[in-house]
């Protein structure tokens, strides 16, 4: 693993008041990144308290979030958080891994190399932009071409026409489309990161297999695909944890706004704010404290759940690839 | 068709008995529709991703001019956006490279199986993956709360670094393991002191590694805008990091894209993108240029 050797073990004065010193210096620089997450936690968690104490769980289940009336239950916000972050993930995990195993597997250097190289590029596109691209694009695509094709699809079809897809379609910015813009945004990641796990199957296992006479598909589904396996995962959780906290996509393409009478709207073509959304479009005209607490609360939750996300993803990833997949 | 397929290799296939042939074709045209498939599905996502690096350079490129780049806001150019940013992300980074690279060199050079190091190592894989939206939160609820900060340009770099940290620190890290044992021995059989070493032999080694490290920071933390949307945003120039908030570009392209104002929002994208996919390129660059070999 690592090339660093283990310190000699030489009396302490050998090292000196100089590698004391630096010692110091580079161990109270480390210590920043120990502090500033404790601080995030401490703060979040003291701020957050009022609404805590006052609403407890109340704060996740509840389904009304209004000011006048003094309710704060994020329900709705939860609810457009993980049903978008799903879309996300349903419509980029398949491409993204079908494009990392045609790109590693298939596509000659030519074609792969250019690909993979935009493809890193375009990791690091600010969310912001993807959201204006949505925004000046997407939403119309959608608006106009997509969803009522959806709708005279599904129009019939009982679970789908009159409760997840119910019309009307609220002119394009809505829960579909905040999905459809997430997706785009995790395709990079996930694609990048798979595409490192899969380069990681040793070429002998594959060429054992094609020894044994099996066909270009036998090989990757009977070795590259069970070596990448808990890696790929890994790399679509990445995605996801990305897809829970993204704020700007949302905040411009959902059309939640600030509103203070949010109820669920089971609807994929209703208006959505995600907790991330919610916290970026509120928290600076917030004036009442009770509501801020309660945003406060929503951040410390949203910091929970992406970060056990991600520690389970960068642990599936870090099992399989030796140089962690570039994360 | 089927028989052709057969003969191609004929010291195997003669011992195949009927059944299995029928069988290798079967394989045979599984492995051929999954190549479909692929093809299909690399298509759509190579096609989508393209379709908006496309457009995004065909709108910035129409719309953007050096008109947009000299006047500020309301006179239509995003002129204050651009020195919110440079001044904001310049001083985030003044901040956070000292910072991150000192925490690499302990985590490398001291930290081999020490606990205290995978604490760090830890936090840092935490701050790295945070949604910005908490960072901006939190920086936020000192000005409001606490009042120790004031909504000006130096609280949005305290944010900014605080992103920029974690990419730092492990980027670099991951550099300096790269350099040879060897080496390190080599200086310290000099009877050189340890810092000596790390700071004479160590460094210099890599700094083709922490250049990368730190332009991926940069490329990263000038195009967020959820930790800087609570804590700047200005219309008008300002130089002073210290006094009135500031403008950023991924703000001016936030306010724009609500406000409909496409064209503007479109050029300041083309600036930003071009900016990051600029960075993004050198630190590929950079990182080709620290593998060392001996």
């Amino acid at each position: 693993m690592t090339t660093v050797p283990k310190p000699p073990a030489a009396p302490k004065a050998y090292y000196g008041v100089g590698d004391q010193r630096f010692l110091w210096v580079v161990q109270a620089c480390a210590a920043v990144a120990v502090i500033v997450i404790l601080a995030i936690l401490l703060v979040l968690v003291t701020q957050s308290q009022l609404a805590l104490s006052t609403y407890g769980f109340g704060i996740i289940t509840g389904t009304l979030w209004d000011l006048p009336a003094q309710r704060f239950g994020a329900l709705s916000f939860v609810y457009g958080t993980v049903v978008s972050s799903l879309i996300a993930l349903t419509l980029a995990a398949p491409v993204a891994v079908g494009t990392a195993i045609y790109v590693s597997e298939y596509a000659p250097a030519w074609l792969g190399r250019p690909i993979a190289f935009v493809v890193e590029l375009l990791v690091a596109i600010p969310s912001v932009v993807y959201g204006l691209w949505g925004t000046a694009a997407l939403v119309i695509f959608m608006r106009e071409v997509v969803n009522p094709a959806l709708i005279a699809v599904t129009t019939n079809v009982p679970f789908l026409g009159n409760v997840l897809l119910r019309p009307p379609d609220s002119g394009g910015r809505n829960l579909l489309t905040s999905g459809v813009i997430l997706a785009i945004m995790i395709l990079p990641i996930i694609m990048s990161v798979s595409r490192e796990i899969i380069a990681q199957v040793p070429r002998l296992h594959k060429e054992g297999m094609l020894a044994l006479g099996a066909t270009k598909w036998e090989v990757i589904r009977l070795t590259v695909l069970p070596y990448a396996r808990s890696g790929v995962i890994g790399a679509a959780l990445l995605g996801l944890a990305r897809a829970l906290g993204e704020t700007m996509a949302v905040l411009m393409i959902g059309g939640g706004g600030i509103t203070f009478e949010g109820r669920i709207e089971v609807s994929l073509f209703s208006t959505v704010s995600t907790i991330a959304s919610r916290i970026a479009s509120s928290a600076t005209e917030s004036v009442v404290p009770i509501e801020f607490s309660a945003l406060v609360a929503l951040g410390l939750v949203l910091m929970g759940v992406s970060s056990i996300v991600n520690i389970i993803a960068r642990e599936l990833v870090r099992r399989t690839s030796l140089t962690g997949g570039g994360i | 068709m089927s028989k052709a397929v057969m003969q191609a290799p004929p010291a195997a296939t003669s011992a195949l008995v009927p059944e299995d042939r029928a069988r290798y074709t079967w394989r045979k045209a599984v492995s051929a529709f999954t190549v479909v498939v692929l093809v299909l599905l690399a298509l759509s996502g190579v096609g989508i991703l393209g379709t908006i690096v496309v457009n995004l350079f065909i709108n910035g490129l129409s719309s953007i001019n050096l008109d947009l780049l000299v006047k500020q806001s309301l006179q239509g150019g995003i002129l204050n956006a651009l020195i919110g940013t440079l001044l904001m992300v310049g001083m985030a980074a003044l901040m956070a490279v000292p910072i991150g690279v000192l925490t690499a060199i302990y985590l490398s050079e001291y930290g081999y199986g020490s606990r205290f190091a995978e604490v760090v190592r830890f936090c840092l894989d935490l701050l790295a993956q945070m949604p910005t939206i908490v960072t901006g939160l939190f920086i936020w609820l000192f000005v409001v709360q606490y009042r120790l900060l004031q909504p000006i340009g130096f609280t949005g770099s305290l944010a900014l670094a605080i992103v920029m940290l974690p990419i730092i620190a492990r980027t670099v890290e991951e550099v300096l393991r790269l350099v040879p044992g060897m080496l390190r021995e080599a200086a310290l059989a000099l009877g050189v002191p340890r810092w000596r070493m790390v700071i004479s032999v160590v460094i210099p080694t890599v700094l083709p590694g922490i250049v990368t490290g730190v332009l991926l920071g940069v490329a990263r933390a000038a195009g967020e805008t959820a930790p800087i949307i609570l804590v700047a945003g200005n219309d008008f120039i300002n130089w002073n990091l210290f006094e009135n908030p500031m403008g950023a570009i991924p703000l001016q392209i936030y306010k724009d894209s609500t406000t409909a104002n496409f064209p503007r929002a479109f050029a300041a994208a083309l600036v930003l993108i071009s900016t990051i996919a600029m960075f993004s390129a050198a630190a590929r660059f950079f990182t080709r240029k620290s593998q060392v070999e001996y």
